[in-house]
């Protein structure tokens, strides 16, 4: 519903730092995202990809440094006004409403998005827009019919697909996915990259990824973080190609890391 | 269409057997145990109000009672000096309960778990002790004194005994009234919201909700019907004292919305006609009564965690309600799909 | 100076009862940051050591005796508590809270059948009778005997939790209760035990308290709530936190019932209200108390 708001760039970190203590998780990273560009950020374990996030969706304050959002300063924003803003996100552990059933969960994203959210006399479900968006949205994510059941009783995949419509429901500009596709089955796998495929082009993502067909699939950049520093940038080729990135990995030589094995 | 049509009708039917019975409770009733049914449907609107705030937002107030005693003091003090017309009474009692939840639930809910419990016991004791020190005012300890009895519409008094059971309509319908708002409240976007938070926090300030002011807007909710209920058992009674302020009411109406099953706004209603009468029953048969009270809990505990509401769902298929058990998860887990079958289908319908 | 002087007496009595509350609050905030149980029969523990001291040490000659049950009885009713607790883990705070004010109902109710509902006296023991001069002060002999039986619990209780590999299973826990789950079987035991010990130290403070507080069905409600307040002004699962706000609240309640009788109510929760607002987690509170 939303496309690219005005302005050039989508995401811009200036600077970006997070400390606790003495040790820096995030430093002095810069970046910046184009609307519609589908940016890959992977790095090894510990690199300060999920912090990164943390400090963009505005969970963990950063301790310097600036993000700004479609032109808008929102480095001391609340994480619900960014949302509000148009950003949404995935959780890489799913964080859902497991006592409800699956559309409640879609419509309290939806009803939020129109603003409806507050209102306290007609039944949730009685607004038609509201409805057919959480609908839709289903459909789009593959859970159209398991609408009526409750999220507890959902498979790993299905849960993972939730995070995913959760997101969408926001209609958002930017969509940041960590680690979308950990656990997921290659047929899964396969589905969620299918789907973010067919995504408008006007929504900007950016994603955490260990998968590199996933990468390659679907990033037209990548953003290599090691050791909370930004190392290098550039598209999955160039990237596959960097030794400093092939040594980044090996360095720490352990096998759960191994990026280029995926 | 069908489906839900067969699925309501049995519901509709009870609902309205209710309605005839309590309709009909002056003509059948003896005085005592309609005044007791009075009571009942006073500590109805009272539970409801709290399972508004524990059931569906998640947060367990042990200081309810609050709102319940400033109302009543605000409805008796208006009796005393002002009017005894009974709904001059119930809407400044609700104002009255809407006003100090604001500010009090503006302070209470930066806290969280536990401390939230103990925040919200904190201002209800310190209400409790300025009720008993501000004699001028209050009454003190031995309570208000002067309330005239109150002005039904239509111009009918009630002092207890006199006209009964035009009180008792009066009480019912507002019951009834604030039973059918709540419903709606719960069934809204707003309500929904209010699942959210209960559920995950957390995800709903990534989803965009500015979350304090939906429980700020909750609490204000809650402490505004709890007031309404104050009013109301002022006119009853006749009296207020500090006792309606205090810790004890607080922990009696929570254990009212966990014994009837928190998160369904008919459990509430279960849970506070259960632990009225059990309580008057006991008191008059033992004299160790707390005792017996206090092992019927343990065995909710036990064995009915969902308390009377889950009693009602597992007997006859009234299912409705989507909001299950409150606070954290129960231990029903994975993805059996008999279970969800059963439960849930229920649970997506309800809300149309 | 002058002030202080003028109520030497009053700042006493205030650490003696804070020692009392002290004792209550101790078993509460480790059972609470261990096993995420808000024990609202903890004030029944409290209870029946100070019916025990009634009953055994109402003549003044039978204090070993009242000890020993107190011990004993607290031991016993820990036990059934915590193995009462243990299927409920993992159910919200709420239900638990509910299981153990049942709990108190019915204790509570035993205690009234045993002893009935009267308000009753213990006299202090002769050894500890009569007064001891300081500094020109008069101070009862009795109280200074709580402060120093309450260090002595305080110390005990610090060298355990600090100092033993049992302790330190403890302070793991409480500090990431998701250690729980990668450390072995023999935690169930470590958490029964604590529970255990509270409900003895708890016990034992009632029996100590029952010279100063009186013996009555209302004694364990009354303490119970004070302590509450205590565990959370400290910060539910720190000892330290327990301590502190023990003496707070033992000083709030003296210096307020014996300066200001009608607001020593409004005094007690208004500094737990004001603690609250600026500090949501309590003075020494761990973030799981909050966690999301």
């Amino acid at each position: 519903m939303s496309g690219p708001v005005s302005g050039p760039v989508t995401l811009r970190l200036d600077s970006l730092t997070k400390r606790y203590g003495s040790v820096e998780v995030v430093a002095d990273v810069c970046l910046t995202i184009e609307p519609g560009e589908r940016r890959a950020l992977i790095g090894p374990n510990g690199a300060g990809k999920t912090t990164l996030f943390s400090m963009i969706t505005g969970r963990v304050p950063a301790s310097a440094g600036r993000v700004e959002f479609n032109g808008t300063n929102i480095t001391s924003a609340s994480e619900d006004r960014r949302t509000r803003l148009g950003m949404a996100q995935t959780f890489q552990r799913s964080s859902l409403f497991d006592g409800l059933s699956v559309l409640d969960n879609v419509l309290l994203s939806a009803q939020r998005r129109a603003s409806l959210a507050h209102r306290m006399v007609r039944p949730a479900r009685r607004y038609a827009g509201v409805r057919d968006r959480a609908a839709e949205v289903l459909a789009t994510v593959g859970l159209e019919h398991r609408g009526a059941d409750l999220v507890r009783g959902l498979s790993h995949g299905e849960r993972r697909q939730m995070e995913v419509a959760l997101a969408l429901a926001c209609d958002p500009a930017l969509i940041l996915f960590d680690e979308p596709v950990a656990g997921l089955s290659p047929a899964e796998t396969q589905d969620f990259v299918a789907m973010a495929r067919r995504l408008p082009a006007g929504i900007t993502l950016l994603f955490i990824e260990h998968d590199i067909d996933v990468v390659r699939a679907l990033a037209s950049r990548v953003t290599v973080l090691d050791a909370g520093r930004l190392l290098v940038e550039g598209s999955p080729a160039e990237i596959a190609e960097d030794a400093r990135v092939a040594e980044a990995y090996l360095g720490r030589a352990r096998s759960d890391d191994d990026f280029w094995d995926g | 269409m069908g489906a839900r049509v067969r699925r309501r009708a049995p519901v509709a039917v009870l609902c309205l057997v209710l309605l005839v019975v309590l309709a009909a409770a002056p003509y059948t009733l003896a005085v005592y145990p309609l005044k007791v049914l009075t009571e009942v449907l006073i500590y109805v609107i009272f539970a409801m109000s709290l399972d508004l705030l524990f059931g569906y937002t998640g947060l367990a107030s042990l200081g309810h009672a609050l709102y319940f005693g400033v109302g009543g003091y605000t409805a008796g003090l208006l009796a005393v000096h002002y009017t005894p017309s009974a709904l001059v009474g119930l809407g400044a009692g609700l104002g009255a309960g809407a006003v100090s939840a604001v500010a009090t639930g503006w302070l209470a809910i930066r806290s969280r778990s536990v401390y939230f419990i103990m925040l919200t016991l904190a201002f209800s004791e310190l209400a409790f002790s300025v009720a008993t020190s501000w004699r001028s005012l209050t009454g003190g300890d031995q309570g208000l004194i002067g309330i005239q009895p109150a002005s039904l519409p239509g111009g009918t008094r009630f002092n207890g005994v006199l006209n009964l059971p035009t009180f008792y309509y009066y009480v019912a319908i507002v019951a009834v009234a604030c039973y059918l708002l709540m419903r709606l409240v719960v069934r809204s976007p707003f309500g929904l919201s209010l699942l959210g938070i209960r559920e995950n926090e957390a995800r709903m300030r990534s989803l965009g909700y500015p979350v304090f002011r939906y429980k700020l807007a909750a609490y204000v909710v809650a402490g505004a019907f709890a007031g309404l209920a104050g009013s109301l058992y002022v006119q009853y009674s006749d009296f207020v004292s500090p006792d309606y302020i205090g810790f004890e009411l607080s922990a009696l109406v929570l254990v009212m919305v966990m014994v009837g099953g928190a998160g369904t706004l008919y459990g509430a209603v279960l849970g506070s006609a259960f632990v009225v009468v059990l309580r008057d029953e006991l008191s008059a048969a033992f004299q160790q009564w707390e005792a017996v009270l206090g092992a019927v809990f343990i065995a909710f505990v036990y064995f009915l965690p969902s308390g009377l509401a889950g009693l009602v769902r597992l007997a006859g298929g009234l299912g409705r309600g989507r909001a299950g058990r409150g606070g954290g998860g129960s231990t029903g887990s994975g993805p059996g799909p008999a279970a969800s079958d059963v439960d849930l289908t229920a649970t997506a319908e309800a809300n149309r | 100076m002058g002030w202080l002087d003028a109520n030497a007496v009053t700042l006493v009595n205030g650490v003696a009862e804070g020692m009392l509350l002290y004792m209550m609050a101790a078993g509460l905030t480790l059972i609470f940051g261990l096993m995420d149980v808000l024990n609202l029969a903890h004030g029944a523990f409290f209870l029946f050591g100070s019916y025990l001291a009634f009953q055994f040490g109402r003549h003044g000659n039978n204090w070993l005796v009242a000890f020993g049950a107190a011990v004993l009885v607290g031991a016993v009713l820990g036990a059934i508590l915590a193995v009462a607790t243990r299927p409920l883990a993992g159910r919200g705070h709420l239900d638990q809270a509910l299981l153990t004010f049942g709990a108190a109902f019915v204790l509570t109710g035993l205690a009234s059948a045993v002893w009935g509902y009267g308000f009753q006296s213990v006299s202090v023991p002769s050894a500890l009778a009569g007064s001891v001069s300081v500094a020109g002060h008069q101070y009862p002999t009795y109280r200074l005997a709580v402060i120093v039986a309450g260090l002595l619990v305080a110390v005990a209780l610090f060298v355990v939790i600090e100092r033993t590999s049992a302790g330190a299973i403890v302070r793991a826990a409480v500090a990431d209760r998701d250690i729980l789950a990668a450390m072995g079987v023999n935690v169930h035991l470590v958490m029964g035990l604590i529970f255990v010990v509270g409900a003895v130290v708890a016990s034992v403070g009632g029996m100590i308290g029952s010279p100063i507080l009186g013996v009555n069905t209302g004694v364990g409600d009354q303490v119970l709530l004070l302590a509450l307040v205590v565990v959370t002004i400290g910060g539910l699962g720190s000892l330290k936190g327990a301590l502190i706000g023990a003496l707070l609240i033992g000083e709030v309640q003296a210096i307020g019932t014996a300066l200001f009788p009608s607001f020593a109510a409004f005094l007690l929760f208004g500094a737990m209200a004001a603690i609250l607002v600026v500090r949501p987690q309590g003075l020494f509170g761990l973030v799981h108390g909050t966690r999301t």
